[in-house]
Parts: C-alpha cells; sequence; structure tokens
C-alpha cells in the first residue's frame, strides 16, 4: 500500500507542511530559520572551471565533513584559512552516519556540506547518484590512477590508511606479540583485542581484503576471543594505555606515528601476506553553496604542500609522490591489499554481509 | 453574561490555536515515529513509501537482549536514584544533619553537570587497571588490584544512578516540605526513633511522590545513552539506545526496527504510567490540612555519623571525586597517565579554550539556544498548563491535551531526534542546518518537564484573581502581564533555568540536529571523546562544567534579585 502515491504526494505533502508550519510559526521559527543558510550558492560557478579567490572569500565558510581525528582536521582549516583568507568550519562525523544524513538532506535538497572528507566507496556511490561535482586540481595528474576515481576529478586519496596490527610493546614483548592474523585466535589474547566497529569504513576493508585470505572459520574463531569494537583509533588507543586490552586487531598507523613523536611506545606487526589498506578521500558536493571554496579547499589538499602539511601533522603515508613520513617504513617496503574496483566493494549486499557478521564477532549481536 | 461568553469565545480560540501548536509540534514528529516503524517497503527510505508491518517483524526477529538489559538498566538505576534520592531529602529536609542548606545544594550538583561529563570522569576514576580509584588502593595495598571496575554492568548502573539520583531528590523534597510536620512529631513523642519514624510515617506518606520520581527516573534511564554509550562500550549489555544508534548509523540504516524499538519503550513507558497511576488512587495521600504545619528537624542522635556518611558520601561520589578527576585529567600531557606519574601541563586548556574553535561556537550556541529554549519551552509550557487548569475547572476535560504534553517523554530523545530531523526536514521553510532545528527539537524534548514543573504552578493560583480582573474590563493581554505571570513568576523563572540547565548537557536530541554551524556542548563533548584523548575531553569537560555553573550563578543572581528565586 502506498502512503504517499507520486499522484496525490504532492497535496499530502502540502497539507503536511501546512499543519507543521501552523504550529511552528507560534515558535517564531521564521525568524530563526534565517540563520540558517538558503539553498542556492552564494556564486555562480562552471562545475568543472578554476575556482574564482574572491568569490571563494565571498561565499561564507566552507563546511567540511570528516571522520579524521578532530585536532587534526581543525589545525588543517586553520592552515588553509591562513593560506587564503577563507573561513571554514568542521563538523567530524562517522561514514555511516554522514552517509544517513546526507541522504536525507538531498532528498530535501538541503544539503549543507560542500567538501565530504570519505572513502572511495562512499564517494563512488555519491558519485553514481550524481551527487558529486567534477572538478580536476592541479595536482591531480601527479597522483597514481589508483588514488583516484575513474573518471578523474570525483574524487582523489588525501591519505592512504594503513591499517596493521598495534601494541605497546612495552605491555606484549616482541616474542609474543602477533605475527600473523591466526595469532589473533591465540588464546592468551581472549578478551584482549579491540577492532573498529562494525560502522565502520576500516573495518570494512580490513574484513572485505582478508575474507578470500584467511581460513572460512576464521572469524567464528575470532569471535570466540571475544574481540570487543571501539569507534576510532584514538578510543581503542585508550583501551590499550590504560591496560584495559592489549592487541588492536586493525589500528590506523598514524596512531603509531604520533605515539612515536609523544615518545610513547606503541608499535605495529605486519603479515607476510600484506595488511589491508584503505583511501580517505576527498570529494566536493554537487549541492555546494560554497564551490569556489570548496574547490580551493580540494586544490590545497592535494598539493604538495597541502599534503606536507597534513601528513606531517597527521602521520599517514601520502598518495603524493615523494612526500614520507620518517617514523614510518617506506611504505614501498610494505605489502599492501587495497580494493581497486568500487563498484562492487561498496554495495549494501557486501555491507549488509559484513555489519551482520562484524556485530557477532564483536559482541554487539 | 455576555462578558463571559466573549471570554469563553476567546478562550475557544487560544484553546484551538494550542492544539494546533500541539499536535503539529509534537504530534507530527511523533505520529512520524509511528510511520517510520510502519515503513514496509525499503527500511532505509524516509519518508516511507509503503505502508508494512516488514520493519516490526524483522524486530521480532533480531537479538532481543536490548529489552532484557533496558529494563535490568532502567529498574536498578531507579532503585539506586530512589534509595539515595529519598534518602538525601529526608536528611535535609526532616533531620538535624550539620551542614543541611549546603548539603542540600551539593546534592543536586550532579544534575547540570550532565551524564556526559559523569561518564567522562568516572572513565577516568573507573577504569579497572589505570583508574584512579584502584591506583590509590594498590598505593596502599603495595599491588595493582582491580577492586573497582566502572567499564562493568553495575558499573554502568552505578553512573547512571548517580545521575539521576538528584531529580529523584527534587521530586521527593517539594513533596516533604508540603507535609504535615505533626505526624513525625507524635512519632517521635511516642518513642519511634528516626528510622522508624521514616519508614513507618513518613515514607507511606511519600508514597505518591516517591514513585513518580520512580516513574521519572525509570523513563529516564530507558533513555540513557551517554553513559552506556561512553563506559559500556567493551562490554555484552547493550541497551535500547545504543543499539538504536547503532541500527541509525550503519551503513544500511534499518529505520522501522530503530522506531519499532521506540514504540515498544514507549510501551512499557505507558503501561507503568497506568499502573502507578492505579495504584494511587487505591488510597488517599492526603498530607497538606488546613492546620498542618512545618515540622521541627528530627534530631539524628547517634545516627547522624552513619546520616553524615550517607548525605555527605553521595557528594563525594557525585561531585567531588568526579570534578577532581576531570581537572587533574585535564592538566596531564598524555593520555596514558597514572598518579605515580603525573606530568603536568596547560596545553589541554590551551587547545580546547583558544584553538579548538568549536569550544567558543558550542559555548554561545549553547547559551543562546539555552535561554531560548527556557523562555519559549516555559511559554508553551504555562500555555498549556493554563489551558488544562481552565478545563479541568469547568470539567471540559484537559487530559488529551496534557497526555499530548507529555508524550515526548516517553520517547527516548535519541530515536525522537531522527523524527525531528525528518519533520525539520519537510518544514516549508528552511529552518535545517541552523540553531533553530536544535531549538525546536529542545522545546519538544523538554515540553514533558516543563509542563510539569508550570502545571504544578498553575493549580496553585486561584483563578478568581483573573476572572475578576477580566470581569473589571481588563483584555487577556493585561491580564496576563498584570495578574498571570506575576502571580507565576517564580515557577516560571525556576522552570526555565532548569530547561537551560538541561539544553545544556542535552546529547541525544541534539546528535542528529547540530552541525558545523549551530554545534552545541553536548554533541560536541560527545564526538570529542571519540578523536581528543581523554586529556583534552577532560579540559572540554572541565569548561563545560564551568560554564553551567557560572550560568547558573548569573542566572540566580539576576532572577533571584527581582523574584527571590
Amino acid at each position: 500500500m502506498a502512503l504517499f502515491d507520486s499522484s496525490d504526494g504532492l497535496s499530502r505533502r502540502r497539507l503536511m507542511q501546512l499543519t507543521v508550519a501552523l504550529g511552528v510559526a507560534g515558535l517564531g521559527a521564521p525568524m530563526l530559520s534565517a540563520c540558517g543558510d538558503d539553498g542556492a550558492p552564494t556564486t555562480s560557478t562552471d562545475a568543472g572551471a578554476a575556482p574564482d579567490p574572491e568569490a571563494a572569500k565571498r561565499e561564507g565558510a566552507l563546511v567540511v565533513w570528516h571522520n579524521d581525528q578532530e585536532p587534526d582536521n581543525v589545525k588543517l582549516l586553520a592552515e588553509f584559512t591562513k593560506k587564503t583568507g577563507i573561513e571554514a568550519v568542521q563538523q567530524k562525523i562517522a561514514p555511516a552516519e554522514a552517509l544517513t544524513k546526507l541522504q536525507l538532506e538531498l532528498r530535501a535538497g538541503v544539503s549543507s556540506v560542500d567538501v565530504f572528507l570519505s572513502s572511495p566507496d562512499v564517494h563512488h556511490q555519491l558519485q553514481q547518484q550524481g551527487a558529486l561535482l567534477q572538478y580536476n586540481s592541479p595536482d591531480s595528474g601527479k597522483y597514481e590512477p589508483q588514488y583516484k576515481s575513474n573518471p578523474n576529478g570525483f574524487w582523489s586519496a588525501y591519505f592512504i590508511n594503513v591499517t596493521p596490527m598495534v601494541y605497546i610493546p612495552t605491555d606484549v614483548p616482541e616474542a609474543v606479540a602477533p605475527k600473523t592474523y591466526e595469532d589473533l585466535l591465540d588464546p592468551r589474547w581472549k578478551s584482549q583485542i579491540v577492532f573498529p566497529p562494525p560502522t565502520s569504513a576500516t573495518g570494512f576493508n580490513w574484513w572485505y581484503m582478508l575474507r578470500d585470505l584467511l581460513p572460512k572459520d576464521y572469524f567464528d574463531r575470532l569471535r570466540e576471543q571475544q574481540p570487543r569494537s571501539f569507534p576510532s583509533s584514538t578510543a581503542m588507543l585508550a583501551e590499550l594505555s590504560n591496560g584495559n586490552k592489549k592487541i588492536a586487531g586493525s589500528m590506523s598507523v598514524f596512531a603509531v606515528t604520533k605515539a612515536k613523536r609523544a615518545n610513547e611506545p606503541l608499535t605495529f606487526s605486519a603479515d607476510a601476506r600484506g595488511i589491508p589498506t584503505s583511501l580517505n578521500s576527498i570529494a566536493l558536493m554537487k549541492s555546494s553553496k560554497r564551490p569556489n571554496a570548496a574547490k580551493m579547499f580540494a586544490d590545497y589538499l592535494l598539493s604538495e604542500e597541502g599534503q606536507r602539511f597534513w601528513n606531517d601533522m597527521q602521520g599517514s603515508y601520502s598518495a603524493y609522490p615523494g612526500i614520507v613520513v620518517p617514523e614510518l617504513p617506506d611504505i614501498k617496503t610494505l605489502k599492501l591489499l587495497t580494493a581497486t574496483d568500487f563498484s562492487t566493494y561498496g554495495s549494501p549486499e557486501l555491507r549488509k554481509e559484513f555489519q551482520d557478521l562484524w556485530s557477532r564477532v564483536v559482541g554487539l549481536a | 453574561m455576555l462578558n463571559r461568553l466573549a471570554m469563553r469565545a476567546r478562550g475557544g480560540v487560544g484553546g484551538a490555536l494550542l492544539w494546533a501548536l500541539l499536535l503539529s509540534v509534537v504530534g507530527m514528529p511523533l505520529l512520524l515515529l509511528v510511520a517510520i516503524a510502519f515503513n514496509g517497503g525499503n527500511p532505509t527510505d524516509i519518508p516511507p513509501t509503503q505502508l508494512g508491518a516488514g520493519g516490526l517483524v524483522r524486530l521480532a526477529d533480531t537479538n532481543l537482549s536490548w529489552i532484557r538489559n533496558s529494563l535490568v538498566f532502567a529498574s536498578s538505576v531507579t532503585v539506586i536514584a530512589i534509595v539515595l534520592g529519598s534518602g538525601l531529602a529526608f536528611l535535609v529536609t526532616r533531620t538535624d544533619i550539620p551542614g543541611r542548606g549546603l548539603l542540600s545544594v551539593l546534592v543536586i550538583l550532579p544534575y547540570p553537570m550532565g551524564s556526559m561529563v559523569a561518564a567522562v570522569a568516572w572513565s577516568v576514576l573507573g577504569a579497572p587497571k589505570s583508574g584512579m580509584i584502584n591506583s590509590v588502593f594498590g598505593m596502599m595495598a603495595g599491588r595493582q588490584v582491580e577492586w573497582v571496575n566502572t567499564y562493568s554492568v553495575p558499573g554502568i548502573i552505578f553512573v547512571e544512578a548517580l545521575v539521576c539520583t538528584p531529580v529523584c531528590f527534587l521530586l521527593v523534597q517539594a513533596a516533604l516540605r508540603s507535609m504535615d510536620g505533626t505526624l513525625e512529631e507524635s512519632s517521635t513523642v511516642l518513642g519511634a526513633a528516626p528510622i522508624g519514624t521514616a519508614l513507618r510515617i513518613t515514607l507511606p506518606l511519600m508514597l505518591p511522590s516517591i514513585l513518580g520520581a520512580a516513574l521519572f527516573t525509570f523513563i529516564t534511564a530507558l533513555s540513557a545513552f551517554a553513559v552506556p554509550s561512553v563506559l559500556g562500550r567493551s562490554l555484552d549489555f547493550r541497551v535500547a539506545t545504543e543499539t538504536v544508534y547503532q541500527l541509525m548509523n550503519s551503513f544500511s540504516p534499518d529505520y522501522p526496527i530503530a522506531a519499532g524499538i521506540g514504540l515498544v519503550l514507549v510501551l512499557v513507558s505507558t503501561v507503568l504510567v497506568l499502573i502507578v497511576n492505579r495504584v494511587l488512587r487505591r488510597r488517599s495521600y492526603a498530607v497538606i490540612g488546613g492546620k498542618s504545619r512545618a515540622a521541627r528537624p528530627l534530631r539524628l542522635g547517634r545516627w547522624k555519623p552513619l546520616a553524615m556518611v550517607f548525605g555527605y558520601g553521595y557528594v563525594l561520589l557525585a561531585v567531588v571525586l568526579p570534578l577532581a578527576a576531570i581537572t587533574v585529567a585535564s592538566f596531564q600531557r598524555s593520555n596514558r597517565f597514572n598518579l605515580t606519574r603525573l606530568d603536568w601541563t596547560f596545553a589541554n586548556f590551551r587547545y580546547v579554550l583558544f584553538e579548538y574553535p568549536q569550544t567558543r561556537d558550542s559555548v554561545i550556541n549553547s547559551i543562546t539556544v539555552g535561554v531560548a529554549t527556557g523562555v519559549i519551552g516555559v511559554t508553551v509550557a504555562t500555555m498549556v498548563a493554563l489551558s488544562v487548569d481552565r478545563q479541568r475547572r469547568t470539567r471540559q476535560g484537559g487530559a488529551a491535551m496534557e497526555a499530548l504534553a507529555m508524550a515526548p517523554q516517553i520517547v527516548p530523545s535519541l530515536i525522537l531526534s531522527v523524527t525531528l530531523l525528518w519533520f525539520i526536514l519537510i518544514l516549508p521553510f528552511r529552518l535545517y542546518g541552523s540553531l533553530g532545528a536544535v531549538l525546536l527539537g529542545f522545546c519538544i524534548v523538554f515540553l514533558p518537564l516543563a509542563y510539569r514543573g508550570m502545571a504544578g504552578v498553575v493549580s496553585q493560583v486561584d483563578p478568581s484573581l483573573q476572572e475578576v480582573a477580566r470581569t473589571l474590563g481588563a483584555g487577556p493581554a493585561r491580564t496576563t502581564a498584570n495578574i498571570t505571570v506575576p502571580l507565576l513568576s517564580n515557577g516560571l523563572v525556576a522552570t526555565a533555568v532548569l530547561l537551560f540547565m538541561m539544553s545544556l548537557n542535552e546529547v541525544g536530541a541534539a546528535i542528529m540536529l547540530s552541525g558545523p554551524n549551530s554545534s552545541v556542548l553536548g554533541p560536541t563533548l560527545y564526538n570529542f571523546y571519540d578523536s581528543g584523548g581523554l586529556s583534552m575531553v577532560s579540559a572540554l569537560a572541565v569548561t563545560q562544567v564551568l560554564i553551567v555553573f557560572v550560568a547558573i550563578t548569573v542566572v540566580r543572581r539576576i532572577s533571584g534579585r527581582w523574584l527571590n528565586v
């Protein structure tokens, strides 16, 4: 039974809106709504054209959604503002939550986000929906094809997220530290392992890249180890630091970089078969009300200068050639397991399969 | 006669407008919740495109341990909070416990501090291996001990109960203050000990207020999100709100199941309300008589040390230790700290106060929304309370309007926030992304609290004063300005301050409605917990507590000067 048929949907929607409006008018909502953005871009721009810096400054504060560590993103935006004079605000939002919110916004035609920092599979999905702006930054030609969308211009990787097994060597001696994924099944690590949650893009990538490499009963046996999930590298690291847990089965390697810079013990181990690695990518929204500012942000973040600033501060490997992180081994010495075909990678069926399985593994179901 | 008819006509128009307001801003989101629960099509669709019970069928097929867990959690929290709240209310209202005035203020502080601050503080205090309390015990025992663990089911129940106790205290204390003290004095004169008097006289007479407080606490605990979410992450103990959060924030969100969980909680809460009402109807609990007077404080005698341990022990656990923990943690250079290895720094505060832009924005936005929620929430609640009171006095009902105003209380705010998001997105004017969206959400979520506060005040006002003013020719506006508002002034300000405090700490309702340009303190602290690290999040928590305390002090000073609040 259709609840809102297209034939009469307009009138019902109108009726609903009128009813709602009548009540909210009593709260003085029209005045408050003036605080929000209007629905149209503040300046016009050709989608693929180079940004106009003066127009960008007039467009208002750029809105950036991300799932990075918040202090890192705050510093990045401050540096961008210092370089360009363009104000920018950030909102940390988990990928799945962001996608949910964004889909609701797009359906209602009231999206507020200009730049969406997420993962290629999420961006691929939005690209298929026609929600992304196609724009080639001046430096995008320097990135290898596997680090950007096909066709080019919808998304580009702004860092390479290597996610090995991580532990504190003072708590877990090198001799007993896990060297392979099967080592995580050692009874000594029962109730001692942390992982990303079922809603995590990193967690999904870990499962996706290893599911055919590991024995068929691996995840059932992993479940018996009673690993638990935490929503971020910071939260997982807190569990290791306070001694509640011993091993992170999969943690972003920037945590190791940051720990080394703070002279805190933290290290990682790499299974010879490879380390699941995902990309964190930047995409511009077609619905952006600040298209010039959004393009300038992409230009900055994907430039050599922007990449050096980000990777020096955040501590991950860069997709920009020639940028290294001194605290980490050369990326060429690591065997990375990275997805390349995003048409099937982020399909709803695979996501569902992972979420159901992973919820059981980490005790959420 | 004509004058009375004119008044009734004006009341009719006003009543109709009030109904329209409530139906649109309260009824519509609740209707949307039902619509989502009965979405028979794609579970990610909002709005639903097909009706059906598929979501509820899928809900029945899922792991339903959240029902048992939620009931265990909410029941345990309620029992502990009622024992603590009622005991504390009795001590400060009815006994000669030393420092009664100070204690009555200190006991309330955990309420404005908020559950998120409590969760952060007890993650510092009660971690099994690195927690401050175990560290102190370990130093005393000369070995590592794990005697306290707030990352456990009893731990999250304990912390949530500490947060809920002040509400029980306030509700029971209000009734105790109104009670005829001669009943207890008679008991004492006849030789009963203080404990005997409390259990045999005071407790039975307080049953309605205790049951009311228990009901309020149970429903609040069912909606609790911050404490189970922060301290219960590594447990096989998922409560309803966490399950909903997972369902809503997955890559294929299943909104019908999430809304179905909301409906189950509504059902549980409704059944409890009916049971409590039935229990209270069976006998009379009238304790305020024409000749009643305030009681002299009961002399605690040899029970005094025990009473002081009880009263000040709560303050120690709910106020002193949490504040001390987040203060120490906020000045540490590393998240990996313990009491034997402290490394002090101001860097976290420098970051939070001067480099992290969300702090400034969240503080300004939270105070703005808090004040607006107080003013608008109290205005609407007063209009509803006056209308319900008038309908009751004229035997025209009022129960339906009251039920509608109270309805948001039985829907967890996290679940309500999804329907509010949809509701705000379909508005014919642009509210989404602005502070107005958060404000509208808060006004709806806190309407029951505001109504509860104002209904009690309105019922104490004699309507004949307003009728006299009208009879003498004053219009509705003049009557309201010169008669009604002055009579209600103390209650208006007290309720507004309460809404202000609640809105500063709200996480669930704001988490979906706030955005980069409308960040408020609750979600900012929650998000920062996941990415800032313990030391930085403690600095933000300390900042939030200071803001709340300063704001409350300022509001009390200003309002007290004019209104004796």
